[in-house]
C-alpha cells in the first residue's frame, strides 16, 4: 500500500519538476535583459553579440531552448556564473552543505523549544499564560528577521561581547577538511574540538534568529492540538484508572498531539529556505542564501536560478520525507 | 423574462435557513464583537496599532517634521534627540520623517498584492471549484507547481527576472501568494454548493452567475477577511526582505526594508538608523496579526454558543 503511494508521489515529483523548471525557465526567457548581452560582455559589437546568440542556441524557439535547458539540467549542468565563470552546479556544492547545517539546527532548536512549552500552556491553561503565548506567536511571526538579525549582532556581540559578529568560523582558524561540507561534523570528525567549539558558537545566533518565527508557530499549534487530544475520551481512561498526569500528558497525548506540529513541518522548510536569503546575508554565512545575495547584487541570473532550483527540490524532498514519517508515526494512516 | 427573475430571486434571498432581519442581524453581530473582544483582548491593541498606521500614513505631511528625501550632509549620522526624534541617516536625512512617510508605501503595499492576490486566486478556486472535473484538476495542479516553491524563493526569482523595484517587487509577491487563496475558496465553494439552498435557488431559475454572487459567494468572504489580515503582515514583510536584499524598493525611496537595508552596515556604530524602520515593520506586522487574530475569533462559531 505504502510503495503504492510511494509510486504516485515519485510520479507527482516528476510532474513538479517539470512545472518548477518550466516556470524558471519562463522567468529566464521573458526578462527584460538580453542574455547573450549580458554573457558577451559590456565591450562586444553588435556583430559577437549575433554570433554568441547563435552560439548559445539563443536565437531558436522557445521549446527547443527549453528542451535543450531539460536535457543540460538533466545533466547536471546549469550554466555558468556570469560573476565567477565558474559552473553554477560547482558554486551551489559548495554552499549548499552550510545552509542545510543551519537549516537542521533551526528546526531542532524550534522542536526543543516549542513542544515543552505547547505542552506546558496547554496542561495550565491560565489567563495569563494563554495570552503571553498568544502575544508571543504574533511577535514570533510579525517580526523582519532580517531586522531581528541586526539586532541580534548589535546586543550580543556589540554590547555583549559573547557571541560572534558572523560568518562560520573565526578568522584565525581554517575550515577543516571538506568531508560533509558541514564544520561542525567535519570538526568533529577530525576530532578538532577547538574548531568544533568555534563552528558551534558562530551557528547559536544565525540558527536562533532563523528558530524564532517557527518556534512562534509550533508552540500555538502544538497548544492547541494537545488541548484537543487531552478532551478526549482515552485520556479520560487513562486519567480514571489512576495513571500519573506525567504519564497520561507524556505518553498518551503527547504522541497524537505531536501529529499536528508534524504536518506544519514542511512548511516550515519553506519558510526556512527562504529566510535563510535573509538571515544568512545579515550574518555573512556562507550557505545558498548568501550566495544568492551576491548573485542579485551582480544580476547573476544563472546562479540565482540555480538557487531558487536547488531550494525547492530540497522542499519538495523533504515535504515527501515528512509524509513517510506521518506514516510512520501515526499507524492509523493508510495510503 | 427579467421582471420574473428577479421576483423569483426575490423569494430566495429569504430562503436561505438563519436569515433575520437587518436589524438582528447588527445586534447579532456587535454582540459577537464584544464577545470575541472579550476572549481576545489584543485585538483591541491590534485596532489601534493598525488605526494609528492608517491615521500616520494619510497625514504624513503634517506629522512628518522634514522632507523625508532632503538631504543635510551637516547633519548626517545624528542620534536620537529632540531635533530628530529617530536621529539621521549617513545622508543627513530625518529617519522619523522618513518612516513615518514609509508607512503609506507598506500600506499601499499591503492592499494592492492582497488584492491582486485574493481576486486571482479567488477566479481560479472558483472556476475550478464550479467546473469541476478536468479543468479543476489541471488548475490545482498548476497551483501545486506555485506550491513548491519556498515562498521568499519564487518573489526573489521572479523579482531578479523583473528588475528590481517597488512594481515589479509586488508584481513577484502577488504571483507567489494567490495560490493559498484559490485553494481556500475552491474547498469554500465545493462545499457550499452543494447546500439544499442552492440547488434551491437553481431549482426557482436562478442564473448561475445570481447563484455564485449572491448564495455561494458571501460564504467564502468571511474565511477569506481572516485570510487576508493575517496575509496582508506576511506579504509587508516579504517585499520589505525583498527590498532589503536589494531587489524590491530602491533607496532614496522611504521603504522601512530598504531603509533597514541602508543602515545595516551601521548597527554597531549608529543603531538607530536600522533599528526605527525595523521597529514600524513590526508595529504594522504584529498590528496586522492581532487584527487577524481577533477576526477569526469573531467569526468562529464555537464562540457565538458563549454568554455574552
Amino acid at each position: 500500500m505504502i510503495l503504492r503511494y510511494l509510486l504516485r508521489r515519485c510520479i507527482f515529483l516528476l510532474f513538479v519538476i517539470v512545472g518548477v523548471t518550466g516556470l524558471l525557465f519562463l522567468i529566464t526567457y521573458s526578462i527584460p535583459v538580453d542574455p547573450a548581452r549580458v554573457a558577451a560582455g559590456p565591450g562586444a559589437t553588435p556583430k559577437q553579440v549575433e554570433n554568441l546568440r547563435q552560439k548559445l542556441g539563443l536565437d531558436r524557439p522557445a521549446y527547443v531552448q527549453y528542451l535543450t535547458y531539460m536535457k543540460n539540467l538533466f545533466r547536471g549542468d546549469l550554466g555558468k556564473s556570469t560573476r565567477t565563470k565558474k559552473p553554477v552546479i560547482e558554486e551551489l556544492k559548495s554552499y549548499l552543505p552550510a545552509s542545510l547545517e543551519l537549516m537542521v539546527a533551526a528546526m531542532l532548536i524550534n522542536v526543543l523549544i516549542a513542544v515543552p512549552f505547547g505542552v506546558l500552556s496547554a496542561v495550565r491553561p491560565g489567563h495569563l499564560a494563554d495570552s503571553v503565548s498568544r502575544l508571543f506567536a504574533a511577535l514570533g511571526m510579525g517580526l523582519p528577521l532580517f531586522w531581528v538579525a541586526l539586532l541580534a549582532q548589535f546586543i550580543f556581540y556589540g554590547k555583549l561581547h559573547v557571541l560572534p559578529f558572523g560568518g562560520r568560523l573565526s578568522t584565525s582558524l581554517l575550515p577543516p577538511a571538506h568531508f560533509t561540507g558541514s564544520f561542525i561534523i567535519d570538526a568533529l570528525v577530525a576530532g578538532d574540538w577547538l574548531l568544533f567549539k568555534d563552528a558551534l558558537v558562530h551557528l547559536i545566533l544565525p540558527a536562533i534568529v532563523m528558530a524564532l518565527p517557527e518556534i512562534a508557530v509550533t508552540s500555538r499549534l502544538m497548544r492547541s492540538s494537545m488541548l484537543e487530544v487531552l478532551g478526549q475520551d482515552y485520556i479520560r481512561t487513562a486519567r480514571s484508572k489512576g495513571l500519573p498526569e506525567r504519564l497520561v500528558v507524556g505518553k498518551h497525548a503527547l504522541r497524537n498531539a505531536l501529529l499536528v506540529p508534524l504536518t506544519m513541518v514542511g512548511m516550515q522548510v519553506g519558510w526556512i529556505l527562504g529566510n535563510t536569503l535573509l538571515v544568512e546575508t545579515v550574518f555573512s554565512w556562507g550557505g545558498l542564501g548568501f550566495l544568492a545575495f551576491n548573485a542579485i547584487y551582480k544580476l547573476d541570473f544563472p546562479v540565482i536560478m540555480g538557487v531558487a532550483l536547488v531550494m525547492c527540490f530540497v522542499f519538495v524532498i523533504l515535504n515527501l520525507l515528512v509524509d513517510i514519517l506521518y506514516a510512520y508515526i501515526d499507524p492509523r494512516i493508510l495510503y | 423574462m427579467k421582471r420574473d427573475n428577479s421576483k423569483t430571486t426575490d423569494v430566495v434571498r429569504h430562503s436561505p435557513p438563519g436569515a433575520t432581519q437587518s436589524r438582528g442581524r447588527m445586534g447579532n453581530l456587535l454582540r459577537r464583537i464584544r464577545i470575541a473582544l472579550r476572549f481576545n483582548r489584543l485585538g483591541v491593541v491590534g485596532l489601534f496599532l493598525i488605526l494609528c498606521l492608517i491615521l500616520v500614513a494619510i497625514f504624513a505631511p503634517l506629522i512628518a517634521p522634514y522632507d523625508p528625501s532632503k538631504l543635510n550632509i551637516q547633519e548626517r549620522l545624528q542620534p536620537p534627540s529632540i531635533r530628530h526624534l529617530f536621529g539621521t541617516d549617513a545622508a543627513g536625512r530625518d529617519i522619523f520623517s522618513r518612516v513615518v512617510y514609509g508607512a503609506r508605501i507598506s500600506l499601499r503595499v499591503a492592499v494592492v498584492v492582497v488584492a491582486i492576490a485574493a481576486s486571482v486566486g479567488a477566479a481560479i478556486g472558483m472556476t475550478a471549484a464550479l467546473c469541476g472535473g478536468l479543468i479543476d484538476e489541471a488548475l490545482m495542479r498548476f497551483t501545486d507547481i506555485f506550491l513548491a516553491f519556498p515562498p521568499l524563493i519564487l518573489a526573489m526569482a521572479i523579482n531578479a527576472g523583473l528588475g528590481p523595484g517597488i512594481e515589479s517587487a509586488m508584481f513577484a509577491v502577488a504571483v507567489t501568494w494567490w495560490t493559498g487563496y484559490a485553494r481556500m475558496i475552491r474547498g469554500q465553494v465545493m462545499t457550499t454548493k452543494n447546500n439544499l439552498y442552492v440547488d434551491g435557488a437553481r431549482a426557482i431559475g436562478a442564473s448561475r452567475g445570481r447563484v455564485l454572487i449572491c448564495h455561494i459567494l458571501p460564504n467564502c468572504i468571511g474565511p477569506t477577511t481572516v485570510e487576508v489580515t493575517l496575509d496582508a503582515g506576511a506579504v509587508v514583510l516579504t517585499v520589505a526582505g525583498l527590498s532589503f536584499i536589494g531587489l524590491g524598493v530602491q533607496p532614496p525611496t522611504p521603504e522601512w526594508g530598504a531603509m533597514v537595508s541602508e543602515g545595516h552596515g551601521y548597527i554597531l556604530t549608529q543603531w538607530w538608523w536600522p533599528t526605527f524602520p525595523g521597529l514600524a515593520l513590526c508595529w504594522m506586522v504584529v498590528g496586522l496579526n492581532l487584527v487577524g487574530d481577533f477576526l477569526r475569533d469573531l467569526l468562529d462559531p464555537r464562540l457565538q454558543g458563549r454568554s455574552g
